[in-house]
């Protein structure tokens, strides 16, 4: 086996694990259901701890049976190539993160304010600068896409104005 | 007949006619932009068309299905960059015409045959899905079972490198469709208690946390990778004449039989465009009197390429329409449109929504005549806006992916089934786990799953019912053939792709 495919299968391994854990997880949840509702997951449930159980084997069995190199040396670096702290690794998560507090805020501060935020803050995180201008066009964005949101599709959300009269 | 007359009178609709060129142009820059096309295209105006009447909504992610298709080609002429995989045959003669100072032909060799292709595909979607769909007459649960196995077979083919990753992501979005309530017994399934889930994952969320969102932060990785902001537009000083009507009549044969081979293959589920254009292009230089001149810029391969991968957007709808297959990653998406609009694919669309479902159909065809008046007075326009900053695109689709999630029922609920959804596709993307086969699943699902336990309580638990049906007997059989040239198609597609990527680097270089 090439080393590419031993790195490969080493990136792999973890989102096999989680695949079964997931499947073991649903399997449980059908002991409360009723045979007729039980069947279907528990079908997929077994096929997919099957599919992952497969292929945690195929690894083990590159791994321990015909000790590939590759795979030995890839496994010192797997933590590592997993909890990668580049920037291109962390950036993405962070982005999350701030979605994730846009959704927590949105209902809170309203749409004008929390997109702003949202705007601002990715724009500033991926490139840091002209940061002036990146504020301005984060003001524009919000304030044209209430137009779109409100006028355009008569769609009913949270304004901050609204809120803070409140 | 006159159900066409009339659907063909929507067209000229004030409301419809603008909604369709805002969907076109819409489609046009999704297209061109590198990495988006028609699935992300059509997955981000779902929220916004849910509200619309279906005469008007389902016209307008027609036009943006057409439109992408065709934007694809402007960026693998002008930049040499394929805004999505089905223009990758069209870098080979496209770009070296750029290159050539004739990028102004290559871009109208394009736009024409592109219109002729997805007119022609159109006119067969027109012709074929009502006959078609008379098949769906004889189907009973146990058929419907085996027709959703036969839909859930094309996996093979949309798995890209790994049919095993490819099964494994069908399997979980069978596992996602079973949340919900079980529509036979109506006991709650994984809900958790969460009164949200109890109608199951809802379908837009879910599109957009599969598609859109990790797509952006892929595109914000990339710009850390490449360190890049934007694509850059080649240095084209003369950009020459546009292609003659004289020069496309001498083109004739070539834009019908790419045409006639797009529309063909569109109809089998799991082909797509992505061989479509290949095909195409090959049987182009296969009967060509100079197949050498094919790869130095010339309008044939152009136009070759195109109309087959243009074809396949009416071809792809024949078994969407008519047994709910969807053929692609794009018409997978706008099978989830139409279930979204409370449109089920079957007999009834041709009967009880016959109005809405020809409106649709003929809208596919008039969207290439508005493409046509579009695309000749503005590709340049797309190529330029497809080298747009990321830095200003990517916030732009993160909050309109985020609120049209919201849009569809208004709770913020569904924002957050977005965003853990999209990390954890983006985190499976990486890995290079296929996403339409998570759709796929997601909206199978509930047709197995129905089938499946109506024919074993019809048979009393017999599981031979799927053996000795006839229509079953011959879908298994379809099965097996579809799995087979599935696993070839995915096998020869690794391998082409190697190959042609090799040959668009000589190009480029």
């Amino acid at each position: 086996m090439d080393k590419k495919k031993s790195n490969t299968l080493d990136k792999n391994l973890l989102s096999y694990f989680v695949f079964c854990i997931i499947a073991i997880f649903i399997y449980v949840r059908t002991f409360d259901m009723t045979s007729s509702s039980a069947m279907f997951p528990r079908l997929l449930s077994i096929s997919i701890f099957s599919l992952n159980a497969f292929l945690i084997g195929q690894y083990f069995y590159y791994f321990f049976i015909r000790k590939e190199k590759g795979i030995t040396q890839n496994r010192r670096n797997y933590w590592k190539s997993i909890f990668n702290l580049k920037k291109y690794t962390v950036i993405p998560i962070l982005i999350f993160i701030i979605c994730c507090l846009f959704v927590f805020a949105y209902p809170r501060i309203g749409f004008e304010l929390s997109t702003f935020l949202l705007v601002f803050s990715i724009m500033v995180l991926v490139n840091k600068k002209e940061a002036i201008k990146k504020f301005y066009f984060a003001i524009l964005i919000p304030l044209l896409f209430l137009l779109i949101f409100k006028v355009g599709l008569n769609l009913t959300i949270p304004l901050t104005i609204e809120i803070f009269f409140k | 007949m006159d159900i066409i007359v009339n659907s063909f009178l929507n067209m000229f609709q004030p409301i419809i006619f603008i909604a369709m060129i805002f969907g076109v142009s819409w489609g046009i820059f999704m297209g061109a932009l590198p990495g988006f096309g028609a699935a992300i295209g059509i997955a981000l105006l779902i929220p916004f068309t849910y509200g619309m009447n279906p005469i008007i909504a389902l016209p307008i992610l027609a036009a943006v299905y057409t439109g992408a298709y065709y934007g694809g080609g402007i960026t693998s002429i002008m930049i040499g960059v394929p805004g999505n995989s089905p223009a990758a045959a069209t870098i080979m003669d496209g770009f070296p015409m750029t290159q050539k100072g004739q990028s102004q032909k290559a871009l109208t060799t394009s736009l024409l045959s592109s219109a002729f292709g997805g007119i022609f595909g159109g006119f067969a979607l027109l012709l074929f899905a009502p006959k078609l769909v008379q098949v769906t007459l004889l189907f009973g649960p146990a058929e419907y079972f085996v027709l959703a196995v036969f839909g859930l077979t094309i996996i093979a083919s949309l798995s890209g490198a790994s049919i095993m990753k490819g099964l494994i992501s069908g399997t979980f979005g069978l596992l996602l469709s079973t949340i919900g309530v079980d529509v036979i017994t109506g006991a709650s399934r994984f809900t958790f208690g969460e009164i949200y889930l109890f109608d199951g994952i809802p379908t837009i969320p879910l599109i957009l946390g599969l598609f859109a969102f990790p797509r952006c932060l892929l595109m914000i990785r990339d710009i850390f990778l490449k360190e890049s902001l934007t694509l850059s537009l080649s240095d084209d000083k003369s950009s020459g004449k546009n292609a003659t009507l004289k020069e496309m009549f001498k083109m004739w044969k070539t834009v019908v039989r790419s045409s006639i081979i797009g529309t063909i293959i569109g109809m089998i589920p799991g082909a797509g465009a992505n061989i479509a254009c290949w095909v195409g292009y090959g049987e182009a230089k296969r009967n060509s009197k100079h197949p050498e001149k094919f790869g130095t810029g010339i309008p044939e391969g152009v136009a070759a390429a195109e109309a087959a991968n243009n074809s396949v957007a009416g071809g792809s709808m024949i078994p969407l329409l008519t047994l709910g297959i969807p053929g692609n990653a794009a018409s997978a998406v706008m099978l989830g449109a139409l279930m979204i609009h409370g449109l089920v694919p079957g007999l009834k669309l041709f009967t009880t929504y016959a109005s809405i479902t020809y409106t649709y159909m003929v809208a596919m065809i008039f969207s290439c005549f508005i493409l046509l008046a579009i695309g000749w007075y503005t590709s340049r326009i797309f190529a330029k806006l497809a080298t747009i900053n990321y830095l200003i695109l990517v916030p732009i689709i993160i909050m309109v992916t985020l609120m049209g999630s919201f849009s569809n029922r208004q709770y913020v609920f569904d924002m957050w089934i977005t965003l853990f959804l999209g990390i954890f596709c983006y985190w499976l993307t990486l890995l290079k786990y296929p996403m339409p086969p998570i759709l796929l699943g997601v909206i199978l699902g509930p047709i197995s799953e129905k089938g499946l336990r109506r024919a074993l309580m019809i048979s009393k638990g017999d599981w031979t019912i799927f053996f000795t049906r006839p229509i079953c007997i011959i879908m298994l059989i379809l099965c097996v053939i579809s799995v087979y040239y599935g696993l070839k198609i995915s096998r020869s597609n690794i391998g082409k792709g190697n190959e042609e990527k090799g040959k668009i680097k000589d190009i480029k270089n």
